[in-house]
């Protein structure tokens, strides 16, 4: 069981905020994220892409998409940003 | 009158000693070389330059300034600039801000406005077309106004002396610009030119406010083009990621969760780069909880700003720098505090990012038992109360309102005084993007996270380069200081600048991405040669719109070589007078925790190596070992009359 | 610039009555004047003047418009980007952007004078 954490546009977008889930690595979080907000929002127009755009933090550390997952892990997905 | 639209080809000089008004000549040779804005008001300071200058001084001239795409109505183009001798740094200052008061300064028939001298009595100014009219603003009941009080009775003074409503654009200080709290602010509607404190400049000059408006038009060179041109990067801005979508839905606040993503989210007065309580001060739970609407400066298409209530009023949100700082900076968690403060310090006329770093150094240096003032991390009772003793210099109030580099001098704790050249650091911890931290220590108006040249958005939250090497920070700083120095020229918002990137960039996984996070930091000398060699870039780049905006709006020929070179000649000119005023490489300096305390103790890396990026920073600049533009390069940009 | 009045105006005072920045002024069936130090171009003026006696800065006399024929701004809401130039310049005080997007608020003190039309930036009103 891992809890994923959806932050920024996508968060808004998508209509997911959090999903604690059984996931072995970062490309079934992108599948869980993307399959959470067709069951939530199926109009939200929102993309494999702009799921697997994201930022990936695992336990505070920035991973690679095909990083390996552990049990109790704690994901967060942020999507690129600017302003200042 | 100039060869060129876009400007009003007029320039006013007002002594505010004697109420004499002058045509300050500005020829169409200097709107090429300079464009406007910022550039223009530092060109106008350096040629008056007396040598005695200092901030509280009727030496010190201000100089408000507009860009020539100021009331064209190209994309978020309606900014003005206000420059002086600031009370932080002791050196120029340039302010930038979203308020309709540049657009009303064209339509009074000015491009730019130069006050000199001092009010002998409190005052506000009147400006309708030549008409310049000094009015006494204790007998009006406009000075002791807090901010949008005092603007609101100048509307009602107008409207009584007209017979009728008018539309005008109106600067003001608050109650801090009145009683010289050195970070106080300049207010134009609820926008705010609030760094670097000249806000007490106007202060000390006994003037409250400035209310501009005519019947003047700002002449377009091309209307149909420009009409055709604006549609076609209205749509582009709309669509791109940042520009379409982040800002306006999530405004500036929504960094917050991916600076802590990328751990550049200054937490308890920069001693961390996360903040575990992140969450409940984000951009997210703004606009979730709080936001009722997003709003625009005038002439904007993204619509950044956020409206939150506040004791059952509508007003304007706090930005992200106000959130990072008046929330994680401060060990505070409380959102709605946040919105409360934002409006209360915008009310008393305060910059929200050096009250709320110099709060920050409060606590710090109480915990450390240097400063005995009952300030504590997480505790936020009584804040509201001591913002109102900042802008009125009560208690504690007079010292912090002295700001976190003069208190450090009186109390100790430099290395934990996050501040450079004297103002106060924005809410981007730069350790995990050392490029930041080089761009924060040689910004020429001190630690201001944009003059810095913003390289955190390329090594953290935008595009993904390596965050740690100085490799290629120096040639990245210059070009992006460059960039952003003539985006504010024109009068148009530097977010425009983010469109510049395209959306593939912003994607970890495109290939595009991949291949420029790994190259960037490898291809240093490429980028120095474009630094160098700007005139390279002479063609149009279909992600580059500000060039044909210039063409078809003003008449300007325009390309981004042409482009970045104006804003080296910009820079470089700032820096120039700075150097007039004592600054060297020796100046450019950031607090001990940022360069030599690692952030992440595990990792030697989590620091800024500030003196290896200098010293190719200056090589980069062409300036010499000290710092300071040499002759030869200030005659090769045309600052300096000769050959070089 | 501005606009003038020719020495057809009858002084009917019309156009004083609606000239949102108070730049007309004349007596009574007298020929009225406009202050060019004033006027903002905005035609309300011309619209209301039933002697078609109002030239626009160039020169060119503009035409009356009866009441039931006055245009209102229309905006197209997908192209409306709410950069909020049309209520800056509206000298009626009647567009505020809603929700984004220009609307008109106040459409009972509209003249149809046509300045947002000619101000908005991307064309996204129409006078209709």
């Amino acid at each position: 069981m891992v809890t994923i954490r959806v932050y920024g546009v996508l968060r808004l977008d998508s209509g997911v905020k959090m999903l604690e889930a059984e996931a072995e690595n970062v490309q079934e979080v992108f599948k869980l994220v993307f399959e959470e907000s067709r069951r939530i929002k199926p109009n939200s127009g929102i993309t494999m892409k702009d799921v697997k755009g994201c930022m990936v933090v695992v336990n505070g550390k920035m991973v690679k998409p095909n990083a390996k997952l552990n049990h109790g892990d704690e994901i967060m997905l942020v999507p690129a940003s600017g302003g200042g | 009158m100039s060869k060129y639209s876009g400007y009003m080809g007029k320039v006013a000089k007002f002594d505010l000693s004697t109420g004499k008004l002058e045509d300050y000549p500005w020829s169409d040779q200097e709107r090429e070389l300079y464009i406007g804005g910022k550039i223009m008001a530092a060109k106008i300071l350096y040629d008056n330059l007396t040598g005695k200058e200092e901030a509280y001084s009727e030496e010190n001239m201000i100089v408000i300034s507009t860009g020539p795409l100021t009331g064209t109505g190209a994309p978020s183009s309606n900014r003005f600039n206000v420059s002086a001798i600031s009370p932080q740094t002791g050196i120029i200052a340039s302010s930038n801000c979203g308020g309709n008061f540049g657009y009303y300064l064209k339509k009074a028939g000015y491009d730019a406005l130069i006050l000199t001298g001092k009010c002998d009595e409190h005052s506000w100014l009147e400006i309708y077309n030549d008409s310049f009219v000094l009015h006494n603003a204790d007998r009006e009941d406009v000075w002791g106004k807090r901010v949008s009080e005092a603007q609101q009775q100048i509307r009602d003074l107008i409207e009584r002396d007209n017979g009728c409503r008018m539309k005008c654009g109106i600067v003001t200080i608050g109650p801090a610009g009145e009683n010289l709290v050195r970070y106080a602010g300049i207010f134009s509607d609820e926008r705010t030119a609030g760094r670097a404190g000249l806000g007490s400049v106007f202060g000390w000059k006994n003037l409250k406010a400035i209310a501009a408006y005519g019947n003047h038009h700002t002449p377009i060179h091309n209307e149909k083009k420009t009409i055709a041109w604006n549609k076609k990067w209205v749509k582009y801005l709309r669509a791109h990621p940042l520009t379409g979508s982040q800002l306006p839905k999530l405004g500036t606040a929504g960094l917050v969760s991916g600076m802590q993503a990328t751990k550049v989210l200054a937490t308890k007065n920069f001693a961390q780069g996360t903040n575990p309580d992140f969450e409940k001060v984000s951009g997210e739970a703004l606009a979730e909880q709080y936001n009722i609407v997003n709003k625009g400066c005038l002439s904007c298409p993204m619509n950044c700003a956020r409206t939150v209530d506040v004791d059952g009023k509508e007003v304007k949100g706090p930005e992200l720098e106000t959130l990072g700082l008046l929330g994680g900076g401060i060990l505070n968690t409380d959102l709605s505090l946040i919105n409360k403060w934002n409006y209360e310090l915008d009310e008393l006329g305060m910059d929200t990012i050096s009250s709320a770093s110099t709060l920050a150094y409060a606590m710090e240096a109480n915990e450390k038992g240097l400063w005995n003032n009952g300030l504590e991390f997480g505790k936020t009772e009584g804040i509201t109360e001591l913002w109102s003793d900042i802008a009125y210099r009560r208690g504690i109030g007079d010292e912090l309102a002295e700001g976190t580099k003069r208190l450090s001098e009186k109390f100790g704790g430099k290395e934990f005084a996050i501040q450079s050249k004297g103002l106060e650091l924005s809410a981007y911890e730069p350790r995990h993007a050392v490029g930041q931290g080089l761009g924060y220590a040689v910004s020429n108006r001190g630690g201001c996270h944009l003059n810095a040249g913003y390289l955190v958005f390329l090594e953290a939250l935008g595009i993904r380069i390596d965050s740690q090497t100085p490799k290629a920070k120096a040639e990245l700083t210059m070009f992006m200081q460059d960039f952003f120095e003539s985006v504010s020229a024109t009068g148009q918002c530097l977010f425009t600048g983010y469109a510049f990137f395209p959306p593939a960039l912003l994607d970890p996984n495109n290939g595009l991405a991949k291949t420029v996070n790994s190259m960037m930091t490898k291809i240093a000398p490429a980028i120095a040669f474009i630094n160098k060699h700007p005139e390279l870039l002479f063609f149009p780049l279909p992600i580059f719109h500000h060039d044909r905006e210039m063409k078809y709006a003003v008449g300007m020929k325009m390309n981004l070589g042409k482009y970045l070179r104006v804003g080296e000649r910009g820079y470089t000119l700032e820096r120039y007078i700075d150097s007039l005023f004592g600054v060297n490489g020796e100046s450019d300096t950031l607090p001990a925790r940022l360069t030599d305390e690692p952030e992440d103790p595990a990792d030697e890396s989590t620091k800024v190596p500030l003196e290896k990026m200098k010293k190719a920073y200056y090589a980069v600049r062409g300036w010499n070992k000290e710092g300071v533009p040499t002759e030869s390069g200030l005659k090769k940009l045309g600052i300096k009359k000769g050959s070089k | 610039m501005a606009y003038k009045i020719t020495d057809r105006c009858k002084g009917c005072d019309d156009c004083n009555q609606v000239c949102p920045v108070r730049a007309i002024t004349g007596e009574m069936k007298e020929q009225h004047e406009i202050d060019p130090n004033r006027c903002i171009d905005c035609s309300a003026c011309s619209v209301v003047c039933e002697y078609e006696c109002i030239q626009d800065p160039q020169g060119k006399p503009l035409k009356f418009v009866p009441e039931d024929k006055r245009q209102k701004p229309v905006v197209d809401e997908k192209t409306c980007d709410g950069c909020g130039l049309c209520a800056e310049e509206c000298p009626t005080f009647c567009l505020e952007i809603v929700n984004g997007v220009s609307t008109l608020v106040n459409p009972e003190v509209c003249h149809g004078c046509g300045v947002c039309q000619r101000r908005c930036p991307i064309e996204a009103i129409k006078l209709k």
